[in-house]
């Protein structure tokens, strides 16, 4: 139906109706050089977490108690991911995932159950260490702020790493 | 004629049976691919409000296409009974209203989630998800999906349009309207990841808080006509609530035929009624003769039933 050539400025009914394939074509380059030039700029953090960890060099840590060696290794890997030193503050889970929720502290590490209530206040990492069996399992995770999607996918990613987690986990 | 132990489809041309059919064989295909649509995003939605909004949305898009299978296949193989002497051809009407319902809440609920969301300034996270040994940003996949979800409801809803005249049937339109509030859903969603990824948390709602209001007048408009039409309301247009061209002329012609009467329309799903008070019909009486618009339209004019003016007893010969 559309011709190949480009239809001329008096050619009015037949740009009509060339116009939405043209509009869904340019739509379709836009989204093709998002994609090409965007994998690295995507996504971008709100609140710019990253941006601040990597220019002030230093990500600010939470922890409740003494973490397990695989939760140091997701810390190490994070440091030498994003060439920030961790400053560690220890405090109790609730007032430290506030702090997290007001951009205080960058990152939680702590033992949370399968069905914890937090996963809808902060953004959980993959477990990198089980204890426990069957109804009362804890799982060390991470958890970053809500929404800080390029901070929350570095940590995903090195948490993944750490717990050598296979495919589509 | 025989008034019992037929159909209401039997009294339609067959052009009309036949676009009927062709319409059924449509929906079946709307359900087919909404399901591949709601299992394709049930399979990415994360914790995005938006993808759960637009999945909900589309599985509320199963309504209209199941509503109108329903009432097509009573209307097909309904007989008129004892029990239904009637038969079954306002289950189309129904059908609309219930399809108006649906479209209506959609709307509504895509309002109410946007507004709350840019209110409680929420951060929608939009983590990564590891495929192939590859960690990539779930926010690719979740605009894949809404691209894939876009199509379907986009090529559906134009081939309902000309069905939907062609049978006069306000279900198959609102049907078709409930296709372009999905595929509108779904550009909104691509804009809403896209803007998410750019950081801007707010973009996704403040694009679904546009189309919904889209959403919501388009089933309100639904619901008045529907209503209208389970109230033996005067036909309404298939696109709005406003009395269909096609009634004011029938009303125009019979007017113009019976000056002395009072003309009454109303609907029963696809098909025209006309009451006549106050006068007796011509000797002798044709249907046929009456209505105004193309010949090809006639079916829609299934009776005209005449009332007497003083005594008010039951009306005179019917078809």
């Amino acid at each position: 139906m559309a011709s190949r050539r480009i239809p001329l400025m008096n050619d009015a009914p037949a740009a009509r109706t060339i116009a939405p394939w043209r509009s869904a074509k340019i739509a379709l380059a836009a989204l093709a050089a998002l994609h090409v030039a965007g994998c690295d700029h995507f996504p971008q953090d709100p609140g710019s977490t990253l941006e601040t960890i990597r220019d002030q060099g230093v990500v600010r840590v939470g922890i409740e108690r003494p973490v397990p060696p695989e939760a140091a290794r997701l810390l190490q890997r994070i440091e030498r991911a994003t060439g920030a030193e961790a400053r560690i503050s220890q405090g109790g889970v609730e007032p430290l995932l506030a702090q997290l929720d007001a951009g205080e502290i960058d990152l939680l590490i702590a033992p949370f159950g399968k069905q914890t209530p937090w996963a809808t206040k902060a953004a959980l990492s993959p477990p990198v260490r089980v204890e426990g069996q069957g109804e009362d399992v804890t799982e060390w995770r991470a958890a970053m702020r809500s929404g800080e999607n390029r901070w929350i996918m570095l940590v995903e990613t090195e948490a993944r790493r750490v717990s050598g987690a296979p495919d589509a986990s | 004629m025989n008034a019992l132990a037929d159909t209401h489809v039997d009294h339609l041309p067959a052009d009309i049976r036949e676009t009927l059919k062709s319409a059924e064989r449509l929906e079946w295909w709307n359900i087919f691919w909404t399901i591949t649509i709601v299992v394709a995003m049930g399979l990415v939605l994360g914790q995005s409000q938006t993808m759960k909004t637009a999945w909900i949305e589309d599985t509320l898009g199963l309504v209209p296409p199941i509503a109108f299978l329903i009432a097509a296949r009573m209307e097909r193989r309904g007989k008129r009974s004892r029990k239904f002497p009637f038969g079954f051809e306002r289950v189309n009407g129904l059908g609309f209203f219930l399809a108006a319902v649906a479209l209506a809440a959609t709307g509504a609920l895509l309002l109410w989630d946007s507004a709350m969301t840019l209110i409680a300034a929420e951060h929608a996270t939009v983590g990564s998800i590891r495929i192939f040994g590859r960690d990539i940003w779930l926010g690719w996949l979740m605009v894949a999906v809404q691209i894939y979800a876009m199509i379907p409801p986009m090529i559906i809803g134009r081939k309902e349009l000309p069905l939907a005249e062609k049978l006069a049937d306000k279900l198959l339109h609102t049907d078709a309207l409930m296709n372009k509030a999905n595929w509108m859903t779904g550009a909104a969603g691509v804009a809403g990841i896209i803007g998410l990824g750019l950081g801007w948390w707010w973009a996704d709602s403040v694009a679904a808080a546009f189309i919904s209001f889209d959403i919501l007048h388009d089933g309100m408009k639904a619901i008045r006509s529907s209503t209208a039409e389970l109230v033996d309301g005067t036909p309404r247009a298939l696109a709005s609530a406003e009395i269909a061209e096609e009634a004011e002329a029938l009303e125009a012609a019979l007017k113009a035929r019976y000056p002395d009467a009072t003309i009454r329309l109303r609907e029963t799903g696809r098909l025209i009624r006309a009451e006549v008070h106050g006068c007796l019909p011509d000797e002798p009486f044709d249907v046929n003769g009456h209505w105004p618009g193309k010949a090809e339209r006639n079916w829609r004019l299934a009776q005209i039933a005449f009332v007497p003016a003083a005594t008010q007893s039951p009306p005179s010969p019917e078809e």
